[in-house]
């Protein structure tokens, strides 16, 4: 299918279920996200983990608007209206992750750019293609970052007491004799080691 | 002394170690060989618990990786293929201090740990510098002396030669060896043995996940190394240079 | 630096310059979704998403950084994993908490309108601290009013729900990121490059 008919698609999806947001309307919904999640050959649950982050706010909002101060203490008429929007946001985004997943991220590109027409559309379609790019090399930084730190325990330090002078970072790189010659006792460490022939 | 029995490390369906043990006594000189994808990487970086086994176990002095990694990481210090993996800071100085103020160690004491390896790498007095502004041979000497700082009993080094030109081969070569002599642990983990090869005694090669030879160099003929994946130095043996 | 051949195409150049640091930006913004810390009063997790946008607004002024949260929320709704917890999709913007990803562009622009006073950029660095935190301070009002709005169209949340569940309870940490905005525009790292 062409990624500018299923982004249409998805308009069209999201429009429907906003203007009717009641049980019938969301039912029949339901029906048509099955079907394209069936169509890009995904399995309902296998989707549902994309819904992980939005869960908490899905299940908490129908449940915090249908608390109510005093008896009966929960309102099923006040939590209705979350609990339908909630719903919604649902299907919306099963239906985004079959977009998601069955459309190359160059063929997104494309459908940007028939989307806004000319100059904005071509900057639009580039800094998508580009934030893409970037984004995997900044996730890969931050993974080897991630490593160095923690080969040298930056992620576990031990806090010292005595806190450094300010420009001493600038002393580290001299030879020891530089800061006159002082060997300081040896200060525990966390591990046993070799006696001290080094 | 770093001991790995039966490890086992995938990467999805495929397992890079599969089963492997290796036992690096403290102060031994190991070369590492093996074709790309053997395992060599994956197998260095359980040494300090930068990874965790899938099946198997990892321990350093005893102690299980999994359990004790700050004893892992202080005993077993980690140069990575690319130095600029390696580096946390803008400054030579305070990449090198970084792992002793990890450790906790009071002023004074970081900075004879920054002197002593700076000295060790023939970076002395340089800390000031920024390491973006140094050339790509005294970037690998600066993340090598980021290890040499924590004081390890082994220090692991993960394709240490390349893109060196020759002269920066053998240098680099000279000052591990000068470092061996002063008692650290030394693993080399290479693709290729020209030069290497005549200054260890021990030589392990990996091949699918596994130890495939494990013998002195001495002992190995270039025929049985290139049937493992591995270019034979020119001759084989001690002798060749 | 040969001037002469970066006036050639003035217009052209200066554009590519703008996508490619936009770009930068609204990744910045995605990778700071991955960097999580658990809120106490509230359902969700509290990321540092605002401020790429802060920093897209002082950075890049009113339109160019307002241009890079388009592109950060058009990746994210084509795929890229650029929302909270690395979610993706048009499903998101339409979601409980669309509102605040919808006014990350309207918020980087005011941002950028604040701190640079006006269209044109000035170094951000000599912005005063009055500028640079009225600007995040009305940015961050924007991101909350359209959050709180997205909660009530999107989540079906009555308004207090929206304003003391979805605005109060988390602009403490803005504070926090507000300054560490201040201390990123601020020190030499960014005049280094």
């Amino acid at each position: 299918m062409d990624p500018r008919s299923k982004l249409a698609a998805q308009a069209a999806f999201a429009l429907a279920a906003f203007v009717h947001t009641t049980p019938r309307g969301l039912l029949a919904l339901t029906g048509v996200a099955a079907l394209a999640l069936a169509a890009a050959r995904l399995s309902p649950l296998a989707s549902l983990a994309d819904l992980r982050v939005l869960a908490p706010f899905l299940v908490a909002l129908p449940l915090l608007e249908g608390l109510t101060l005093g008896p009966p203490w929960f309102s099923l008429a006040a939590a209705r209206g979350p609990a339908l929007a909630s719903y919604r946001t649902l299907l919306v985004v099963l239906v985004s992750v079959a977009y998601v997943r069955s459309t190359p991220v160059r063929e997104s590109r494309a459908a940007v750019q028939w989307l806004v027409p000319g100059r904005p559309g071509r900057v639009l379609g580039v800094g998508v293609a580009l934030a893409f790019r970037n984004l995997a090399v900044l996730r890969a930084d931050l993974t080897r970052s991630r490593r160095a730190l923690r080969a040298r325990l930056g992620d576990r330090p031990v806090f010292r007491l005595e806190p450094h002078a300010p420009g001493a970072r600038g002393d580290a790189g001299r030879p020891p004799g530089a800061r006159g010659g002082r060997r300081p006792a040896r200060v525990d460490r966390p591990v046993s080691r070799r006696p001290e022939n080094a | 002394m770093i001991a790995v029995r039966d490890l086992v490390h995938r990467y999805g369906d495929r397992a890079a170690l599969d089963g492997l043990s290796l036992t690096v006594a403290d102060g031994e000189f190991v070369v590492l060989a093996g074709p790309n994808g053997s395992g060599k990487t994956t197998l260095v970086r359980h040494f300090n618990g930068l990874l965790d086994p899938d099946e198997g176990r990892v321990e350093v002095d005893g102690r299980p990786v999994d359990e004790h990694p700050v004893a892992a990481r202080t005993s077993v210090g980690m140069v990575f293929q690319d130095p600029r993996d390696c580096f946390v800071a803008a400054t030579v100085g305070a990449d090198v201090a970084f792992g002793p103020e990890n450790l906790g160690l009071d002023l004074a004491e970081v900075d004879r740990r920054v002197g002593e390896a700076l000295a060790a790498v023939n970076m002395a007095g340089r800390g000031d510098e920024r390491i973006d502004e140094l050339s790509g041979g005294e970037q690998a000497r600066v993340a090598i002396a980021g290890a040499l700082a924590m004081e390890p009993d082994h220090l692991v080094l993960d394709e240490p030669l390349a893109g060196l030109d020759w002269p920066a081969r053998r240098a680099t070569l000279d000052r591990l060896a000068a470092l061996h002599a002063g008692g650290t642990g030394t693993v080399v983990v290479t693709h290729d043995l020209r030069d290497v090869i005549d200054r260890t005694d021990r030589l392990v090669v990996l091949r699918e996940g596994r130890v495939a030879l494990d013998a002195a160099p001495a002992e190995v003929d270039g025929d049985r190394l290139a049937g493992l994946g591995v270019r034979p130095p020119r001759g084989t043996g001690r002798d060749a240079a | 630096m040969s001037t002469e051949n970066q006036d050639v195409d003035l217009v052209g150049d200066r554009t590519v310059e703008n996508v490619v640091r936009a770009s930068l930006l609204a990744a910045l913004t995605g990778a700071f979704a991955y960097v999580v810390f658990p809120h106490p009063l509230s359902p969700t997790e509290v990321t540092l998403q605002v401020l790429g946008v802060y920093l897209a607004g002082i950075m890049l002024g009113p339109l160019w950084g307002g241009v890079a949260m388009v592109v950060y929320l058009a990746a994210g709704a084509l795929g890229a994993p650029v929302f909270l917890g690395g979610s993706s999709g048009i499903g998101a913007l339409l979601g409980p908490t669309g509102g605040y990803l919808l006014s990350y562009p309207l918020a980087a622009a005011v941002v950028g309108a604040v701190v640079h006073g006006g269209p044109t950029l000035r170094d951000p660095a000599e912005a005063g601290l009055v500028r640079l935190v009225g600007g995040m301070a009305l940015g961050t009002l924007v991101v909350y009013a359209l959050g709180a709005a997205g909660l009530l169209v999107f989540g079906g949340s009555d308004i207090e729900t929206a304003v003391v569940g979805g605005a109060l309870v988390f602009l403490p940490a803005e504070a926090l990121k507000a300054a560490a905005a201040v201390g990123i525009v601020r020190s030499d790292a960014i005049a280094a490059r």
